[in-house]
């Protein structure tokens, strides 16, 4: 019989976000928007569309696309787990995970925004030729707000207020509605090939409806839905991986594994 | 069909948000001022440094003489964050923040090929006494007197714009600006 241990994926997630927190915001040089080793580098991927169609000598589109290479590819594999697992707002707003929430997002509440600001400040990126969302970035932010000298910077701190102060709204709001970072993600996550799916014939939802749901419940991202439990699948676009669906399950009815290639893009 | 028209009325409301947004981002990121601080050693030309600087700041850290500091968000979204030299900051060209830059936006020179800027000597208070030429001999050998050893005098196309010269000025007569920088253009390592 197969041991089922529930809540695993919880202490695995905080060890990973805390060790990744640690690594951007205080060891690596420029946090998530661009690691570099020698003449290999890591670059954001939104970051670097933002300076490709900025720069109009298109000197930089080698480099950078080479950089976005990890991240892309990544991605594509097992979709937000940056998101999820890696992103110091993420992390950051996951401590805020218990607070008691005011219902004033209701304008905002729709994963389609993130895509329209994305495209938004690409398009502005290209008018204006400089990245024009990596200036407020708080991810950014985040990663650059504690200098060598373990001195705190107010300034690049301020641009945290807004993913904050969403939090208020509702779970992971910054994250859902509006980070672009997160929406190119999303984009090239939508066809994702490792993920979370429900075992429709263990899923006790499945077969009676109105009944338990412990998994939409969880969902920071509210990437389960009611069709969720009939098809089996779980929004590519919203999933972030962090497997608190697999630990809410009383019934082993979450299965991490590779995703079917003909699934509806959501 | 319903779901036709559910999906069709979504993309008009994408569209709508994508074309409101980039329109209030691109006004709004407009408002800038133009720099005309010396920008670091290596700092690529001038369009382009705004695109590739990440604006991590460690080249503020790393300076050791800590006369670089970050642009405040009061000149426009374009500079803000980016690095400048404080006015009358002495570069004793370390090159430390070059090598601290990840993203390329300074790049790799040698201290013979720098040139931040170009020192001016304001006529009407400079009293020719040339006690700034010693220090700038062993830097630059910009300053230089007059064949007739009375006046001095700035050769603008060999100073560096490290601002040594400033402090040894009692009258305040010397300024120095980013004019005639030799900013690289842009090469990955």
């Amino acid at each position: 019989m197969r041991m089922k241990l529930r809540g695993n994926f919880k202490l695995l997630r905080w060890t990973i976000q805390a060790a990744s927190f640690v690594f951007f915001v205080l060891i690596a040089v420029a946090g998530v928007c661009l690691i570099t080793q020698g003449s290999f580098g890591i670059s954001c991927i939104f970051g670097a569309l933002q300076r490709i169609l900025a720069d109009p000598v298109w000197s930089l589109l080698s480099m950078l696309l080479l950089f976005t290479a990890v991240p892309v590819f990544g991605t594509i594999l097992l979709g937000r787990a940056f998101c999820g697992w890696f992103c110091p707002v993420g992390t950051i707003l996951d401590t805020f995970s218990r607070i008691p929430r005011v219902n004033f997002l209701k304008p905002l509440a729709n994963p389609v925004n993130k895509f329209a600001l994305a495209a938004g400040f690409l398009t502005s990126s290209a008018f204006l030729k400089y990245p024009s969302f990596c200036t407020v970035c708080p991810i950014k932010g985040t990663c650059n707000s504690v200098s060598l000298g373990a001195a705190l910077r107010p300034t690049e701190l301020a641009v945290l207020a807004v993913p904050i102060a969403l939090e208020l709204g509702g779970k992971k709001a910054w994250c859902r509605y509006l980070c672009p970072v997160g929406a190119t993600l999303a984009f090239l996550s939508m066809r994702k090939f490792l993920g979370f799916r429900i075992d429709t014939s263990r899923c006790v939802r499945s077969s009676q409806p109105g009944t338990w749901g412990m998994c939409a419940q969880v969902c920071p991202t509210n990437a389960i839905s009611e069709t969720s439990f009939k098809t089996g699948e779980i929004s590519g676009s919203e999933c972030i991986t962090c497997g608190r669906c697999y630990d809410a399950c009383r019934h082993d009815a979450l299965k991490f594994g590779k995703l079917s290639g003909d699934r509806a893009i959501q | 069909m319903d779901n036709e028209r559910l999906s069709r009325r979504s993309f008009i409301g994408f569209a709508g948000k994508f074309a409101l947004a980039s329109v209030i981002l691109s006004v709004f990121g407009q408002a800038s001022t133009e720099v005309d601080a010396r920008r670091p050693p290596g700092a690529v030309e001038e369009p382009l440094f705004s695109g590739i600087c990440v604006r991590c700041g460690r080249c503020a850290e790393v300076c050791p003489q800590k006369i670089i500091t970050l642009l405040p968000l009061s000149v426009g979204l374009r500079n803000a964050n980016t690095p400048v030299l404080t006015s009358n900051g002495v570069c004793k060209r370390e090159l430390d923040c070059i090598q601290a830059c990840p993203s390329g936006a300074l790049q790799k020179i040698t201290t013979a090929e720098l040139k931040i800027g170009t020192a001016i000597i304001n006529e009407a208070r400079c009293r020719n006494c040339g006690l700034c030429i010693p220090t700038c001999t062993q830097i630059a050998d910009a300053i230089k007197w007059t064949a007739d050893k009375k006046k001095v005098y700035i050769e603008s196309d060999v100073c560096v714009g490290c601002a040594a010269c400033i402090p040894e000025c009692p009258w305040n007569a010397i300024s120095v600006s980013s004019a005639n920088a030799r900013r690289p253009s842009f090469r990955w390592r």
